[in-house]
């Protein structure tokens, strides 16, 4: 268990190395030279050049990844092209926000994609299971950011429930926070509760008829005791291993959520870095949200460890 | 359900009466008039092959067939017809009324909770009042000691894969019996099992009967193994049943001709015969 636990861990040191090449790879196969579009479209050949060689553009990809590399590891994750504001600083300030809003949606898309998920088969091939399908088929069917921007026009515009745009700090009180941080987040967990329904419901479905359930009812027990008690964890196991799936989904959403509700988080400050082509910027925020993911993957891979006595793998 | 007919039937724990099960989708008959009756305190065995409807008979005694399947007529335990029972019926009789045992024990433990957590349940479900832990430890002990397993503490901290498929089938009957059912239906118990463990186990439902008191009905393919459990047999061939009597009248005297097909399949049939 101990060994295995520690292998596990130690498995992300490659992963993390492979993503770093192919974020750094990534960025330049964004068409377009980043030092002529920095320097704009008035400035001569010689100009850029030099703004080349002051950005160390001009030397080797691969000399440019190992000193790039080299500031990761110092903690350096760079100076933007664009406002030679310091990288590390300004993803400071926004990585909290998208954080904060990914873990209110992935709690959204827990609760309400095991509830749903589990009304849904017990209730098989009724009303409710037949309008909880269609629902999820929806909801991962429709882009999140269509049903924000309608969520916004109704709930926000025309209702006044939320405000339309932008989060209100903690700091101005923390039911304007909530209700500021809800709309979002409800909208980002769309894809995820559809996720989670879906297999929720399906292990459900397997777990009710299995026969370990049928003994336990010929054992007399109850009703409530057999689902809450006993089927609920043997469900939870491969749901679990699925949120490792809607997390990276969550955290890839937030790219366009934020942009919807102009939230200065990570997924905006992604989108407006590619737009300038703001290359220390796309990739130092690339690497800290594929870190995030991969940490995440691993918690939930340690949890599911833990849930599930047969990983433990000792027979007798 | 007040069947003035159960009030003369009290002599019998099960009497089925023309049990017919049907799968829903096509109606396609699984069980088809069959009927047999369980004295109290006596034992009775269901032998035929597989796909006979053998243990569709016995998940209708205790209210538990699959869904998708449709049960009718009449299955009396204790008087009462199963078949039209409510879930709060069932409960009772579950367990407390009826216990049942199943051919894999490892598939009908649950995977994910410790033996101790799930004798726990068990014991609390059918409690009168709370129970204590050491409470509850001890009767979980003395349930596993009750069926041979000498390092209950050991078990009790185990999950199901990590024991011997003997051990696991002790337990799956140690649980059965916590409610101490007035019928233990034992649905092909040994198949599963290595062949010097289905002694073992056999041994410990005989000496558990002796001791305990609780009518058997022991379904199984083996009829050498069912002839050895059971006072009377009923064989049992596409949901109905062909011949049923006392075990050493059919054993001597088979009338049916799939009776005599059976007994000569069975290869060491002949010490029985002489007994």
């Amino acid at each position: 268990m101990l060994k295995a636990t520690i292998l596990r861990i130690l498995v992300i040191i490659p992963s993390i190395f492979v993503a770093s090449i192919m974020i750094f790879a990534l960025v330049y196969l964004i068409p377009g030279d980043a030092a002529s579009s920095i320097a704009g479209p008035e400035a001569t050949l010689d100009q850029i050049d030099a703004l080349r060689a002051k950005l160390g553009l001009d030397q080797p990809p691969v000399e440019q990844y190992f000193t790039w590399l080299g500031h990761i590891f110092q903690g350096d994750l760079g100076t933007s092209f664009v406002n030679n504001a310091n990288v590390a600083d300004q993803i400071a300030l926004r990585l909290p926000i998208t954080f904060e809003l990914a873990l209110w949606a992935f709690g959204l898309a827990l609760v309400i994609g095991t509830i749903t998920g589990v009304v849904a088969a017990i209730y098989r091939g009724g009303l409710l299971d037949k309008i909880i399908l269609r629902l999820t088929g929806l909801g991962l069917a429709v882009p999140e950011f269509w049903v924000a921007m309608i969520a916004i026009a109704v709930l926000a515009v025309q209702l006044g429930i939320f405000p339309a745009v932008g989060i209100v700090p903690w700091s101005a009180g923390w039911a304007e926070h909530l209700r500021s941080i809800f709309l979002p987040s409800l909208m980002l967990s769309i894809g995820g509760s559809a996720i989670i329904a879906r297999i929720t419901r399906n292990s459900m479905i397997e777990v009710l008829s299995s026969s370990y359930i049928r003994t336990e009812w010929a054992l007399g027990l109850g009703r409530g005791k057999i689902y809450s008690a006993f089927a609920l964890k043997n469900v939870s196991i491969p749901v679990i291993t699925a949120t490792g799936l809607v997390l990276s989904q969550l955290l890839g959403g937030t790219v366009l959520i934020e942009t919807v509700f102009n939230i200065p988080g990570m997924g905006s400050f992604i989108v407006s870095s590619a737009l300038v082509k703001d290359i220390p910027a796309i990739q130092a925020s690339l690497l800290i949200v594929v870190l995030l993911v991969m940490l995440l993957n691993l918690v939930i891979d340690l949890s599911y460890r833990v849930l599930d006595p047969r990983t433990i793998g000792a027979r007798r | 359900m007040r069947d003035p007919s159960n009030l003369m039937s009290s002599a019998n724990i099960v009497e089925v009466d023309g049990l017919r099960i049907v799968a829903s989708s096509d109606g396609t008959p699984l069980v088809d008039g069959l009927s047999f009756s369980l004295p109290r305190g006596g034992s009775v065995g269901l032998v035929g092959e597989s796909g006979s409807g053998k243990s569709l008979t016995a998940l209708a005694i205790i209210g538990l067939l699959p869904a998708g399947l449709a049960a009718s007529g009449r299955v009396n335990v204790v008087g009462k017809n199963v078949v039209g029972m409510t879930k709060a019926e069932l409960r009772t009789m579950r367990g407390s009324e009826v216990g049942m045992v199943f051919q894999d024990p490892f598939t009908a433990l649950n995977p994910v909770f410790t033996i101790q957590a799930q004798m726990f349940a068990v014991l609390r479900g059918h409690a009168k009042s709370s129970l204590s832990r050491t409470e509850l430890r001890r009767r979980a002990t003395d349930a596993l000691l009750d069926v041979g397993l000498r390092d209950p503490k050991a078990i009790l901290e185990k999950y199901s894969f990590q024991l011997s498929g003997g051990q696991a089938q002790r337990v799956a009957i140690a649980m059965a019996l916590i409610p101490e059912p007035l019928l233990l239906i034992a649905d092909e118990p040994t198949t599963a099992l290595d062949v010097t463990v289905q002694d073992r186990i056999l041994q410990l439902l005989e000496g558990l009967r002796a001791k305990r008191d609780f009518s058997l009905l022991f379904i199984s393919h083996d009829l050498a193994v069912v002839a050895r459990m059971c006072e009377q047999l009923c064989i049992v061939k596409d949901g109905q049943v062909v011949e049923s009597g006392e075990t050493t009248r059919i054993i001597a005297d088979p009338k049916a001709a799939y009776t005599r097909l059976l007994l000569e399949s069975v290869v060491d049939f002949s010490a029985l015969r002489e007994e």
